[in-house]
């Protein structure tokens, strides 16, 4: 059967976000030539209420008979649903922001994570300070931010490039508690520091604020993870110097056929190139994919993703390819510098970190246990 | 949001972390241990007390009848099993009707019976699952809500496996647990008939080596599947002795199968069939468990047969 379904978030401060996903998801079907594929679109909200993720799921899967599902949702939820998939035996592709550790995400042959990789990316951004000569850094990360595990990958990343943290600083949640008061007291000490920042929405914004406030003309160097470098967010945000770099997942200004296509498509029907439509133009692809193994292996949603995992991707942000043991993508990560467009942010990408760079990091990280750190969120991420 | 009133029913330690979970969730209503393991029920009960939540005990089949008036009391809105030791007969399923769920330990209908873990690893089957299904009177033979994969690692033994079961078990009882709470209707798929197999427990025609059937792969499956609950695998020469530890090699040995090729302190190289051969490392006799080269107080040496 033609039919997938897609599972799509709200979020204050990113409005858009299922409307760029949905779109993004439709244009990329309608750029491969199956329009025909009916899409079954629902609100999830911000992914909290787990009754109604489950009864959307369980509607999908045995009223509507879907066999396969599309979901921004946390790896919690993806929990609750995993045993609808299960027994079902249809497939689930989670679409997600990152925020979280992989080892986090529930181990099942039905699932499989297609992430933004915010953890990992923030890996490399922790790697890359002690790579510019920065040893002893400062972790500075927005209340939301910090509920998540991507605030321990870049600890780990910095660690693994033999760096330590120094200096741990969490803001509040609104804008009249969002301070770097302590990190200007920090500073004033520690002057040679460099500073990882896990910031996304609104925060970055107000980070770059406070940083042009108590650090003005200082070059604080800085290094951020892909939420906060993401594009048309960085167009609404004060330039805060001249040293801010971080790893991007992905930019508009990517000069491939498949990132041409993907913006001038999805900005035609009126929507925004970002991120999220990014993970619905790259669902698209995959969803043609699942729906034709889905076929030939008679619905049986365990051998078609064995067969799926085999596959590759070209995306706007390159190669996808499948982590051979884990249920991930993989995908380049970009180096990238803030440059200043008329008193805002833009991006430069100046590095590619190939795949096999990606992935060998990839397992570095997940082999690191835990040990009991767990994320305090339920929502899916960047939905508040 | 009201919590689902939850009994778990059973056998020892594989419930442990299960009921831990549904009693920190708050939909544990009650906790039954059927069996006589003393240590594992001594240690629920305490369990149970310090959290405030009902306990029962139950020792041989004939006091199942305490269990149907206990669950008269709680009134529970669904009860689990996991590993209970007795048949829970259709009155008492009655009391409580399509609410009863059990988590078999072998994936279902192939794996029908007391041991599944043994079955599956004898049978050098790659990966295993938690069978959750509805109980009827027949054992394990109601319709699967679903099956918990769980792969099977290169010298698994029956120990290491089912701690990996157990740890797998808590979240299926998880998931079981909110598919009930948020769910319209619970998924149920009956068990295809025609590919169902019923294990009875394991005797010692089933954990005995047969030097002149097995190649060294299967002896070395059966080895591990015996290792601990049964202490290894059994072998007759003269007297019974069990292997506990022993590693699958190939070498054109051309010998009778159950010949020892070789034997040392550490190590007693024994040919198997199809040019294979196990290099047993730990033993077990009346007198203790040892290293293999102990195998001489039996009168083994290279040459004998163990035929």
């Amino acid at each position: 059967m033609n039919q997938i379904g897609i599972l799509l978030p709200r979020s204050t401060y990113y409005e858009t976000i299922g409307f760029d996903m949905f779109e993004g998801l439709r244009s990329g079907l309608k750029h491969l030539g199956r329009e025909d594929i009916k899409i079954f679109s629902e609100n999830i909200g911000f992914g909290t209420d787990q009754q109604n993720c489950y009864r959307i799921t369980e509607r999908l899967l045995m009223q509507e008979n879907l066999s396969v599902v599309f979901a921004f949702v946390s790896h919690r939820t993806a929990q609750l649903m995993r045993p609808l998939f299960i027994a079902t035996n249809r497939v689930l592709i989670v679409l997600d922001g990152g925020a979280n550790m992989p080892q986090e995400w529930p181990d099942c042959p039905n699932i499989l994570f297609h992430s933004l990789h915010n953890a990992l990316g923030n890996w490399f951004a922790g790697k890359k300070a002690v790579k510019d000569g920065y040893s002893k850094v400062g972790v500075v990360s927005g209340y939301y931010d910090g509920g998540y595990l991507q605030t321990y990958a870049g600890t780990l990343g910095l660690m693994d490039g033999g760096g330590e943290v120094v200096f741990n600083h969490a803001t509040g949640y609104k804008r009249g508690e969002f301070s770097m008061l302590p990190l200007k007291e920090f500073r004033d000490q520690h002057s040679d520091n460099a500073m990882l920042g896990i910031f996304s929405g609104d925060f970055v914004q107000w980070f770059f604020d406070e940083l042009n406030t108590h650090f003005p003309g200082e070059q604080l160097p800085i290094y951020l993870a892909p939420f906060a470098l993401e594009e048309k967010l960085l167009e609404d945000a004060a330039f805060p110097g001249e040293n801010v770099y971080g790893v991007a997942a992905w930019s508009r200004t990517f000069d491939n056929e498949e990132n041409k296509h993907f913006v001038r498509s999805v900005e035609e029907a009126g929507w925004n190139a970002n991120l999220f439509s990014l993970l619905g133009w790259e669902a698209a692809a995959m969803a043609i994919a699942l729906l034709e193994l889905m076929q030939e292996h008679k619905n049986n949603g365990r051998e078609a993703m064995k067969a799926f995992k085999q596959k590759t991707f070209d995306s706007p942000r390159g190669t996808i390819r499948f982590h051979e043991t884990a249920q991930a993508t993989l995908t380049p990560l970009y180096e990238a510098t803030l440059i200043e467009k008329e008193g805002k942010c833009d991006l430069s990408i100046t590095g590619t970190i190939q795949i096999e760079e990606v992935e060998s990091a990839f397992e570095k990280m997940i082999a690191i246990p835990l040990e009991n750190a767990i994320s305090g969120w339920y929502n899916s991420y960047a939905c508040i | 949001m009201k919590k689902l009133k939850t009994v778990i029913i059973c056998g020892g330690k594989t419930a442990f972390q299960s009921i831990h979970l549904l009693a920190l969730e708050g939909n544990l209503s009650g906790v039954v241990i059927g069996g006589k393991d003393t240590e594992s029920a001594q240690m629920l009960e305490q369990f149970a007390s310090s959290s405030n939540i009902p306990f029962l005990s139950i020792h041989s089949v004939k006091d199942l009848s305490q269990l149907e008036e206990w669950i008269k009391n709680i009134q529970p809105e669904t009860i689990f099993s996991i590993n209970f030791p007795f048949i829970i007969k259709e009155d008492i399923l009655d009391l409580l009707p399509n609410k009863w769920f059990n988590f078999h330990m072998g994936p279902l209908p192939h794996y029908r019976g007391a041991m599944p873990i043994f079955e599956v690893l004898k049978a050098q089957e790659k990966e295993t699952a938690i069978a959750v299904h509805k109980m009827v009177a027949d054992t394990d033979e109601g319709p699967v809500v679903f099956q918990e994969m769980v792969q099977i690692d290169k010298n698994e033994t029956f120990g290491s496996l089912a701690i990996k079961l157990r740890e797998r078990t808590s979240l299926a009882v998880q998931n079981l647990v909110q598919m009930i709470e948020f769910g319209t209707n619970i998924p149920l798929i009956e068990q295809d008939e025609t590919l169902a197999e019923y294990f009875p427990m394991p005797e010692t025609e089933e954990t005995r080596i047969i030097w002149e059937n097995m190649n060294a792969e299967e002896i070395v499956s059966l080895i591990n599947a015996c290792n601990p609950w049964n202490f290894g695998a059994d072998v007759m020469y003269h007297q019974p002795f069990k292997i506990v530890s022993a590693t699958a090699e190939f070498d054109s040995h051309g010998a009778t199968a159950g010949t020892i090729l070789s034997m040392d302190t550490h190590s007693v190289r024994i040919a198997c069939v199809d040019d294979s051969l196990i290099n047993t490392h730990i033993i077990k006799l009346e007198s203790g468990v040892f290293q293999a080269g102990e195998l001489a107080r039996l009168s083994i040496k290279t040459g004998s047969n163990l035929n």
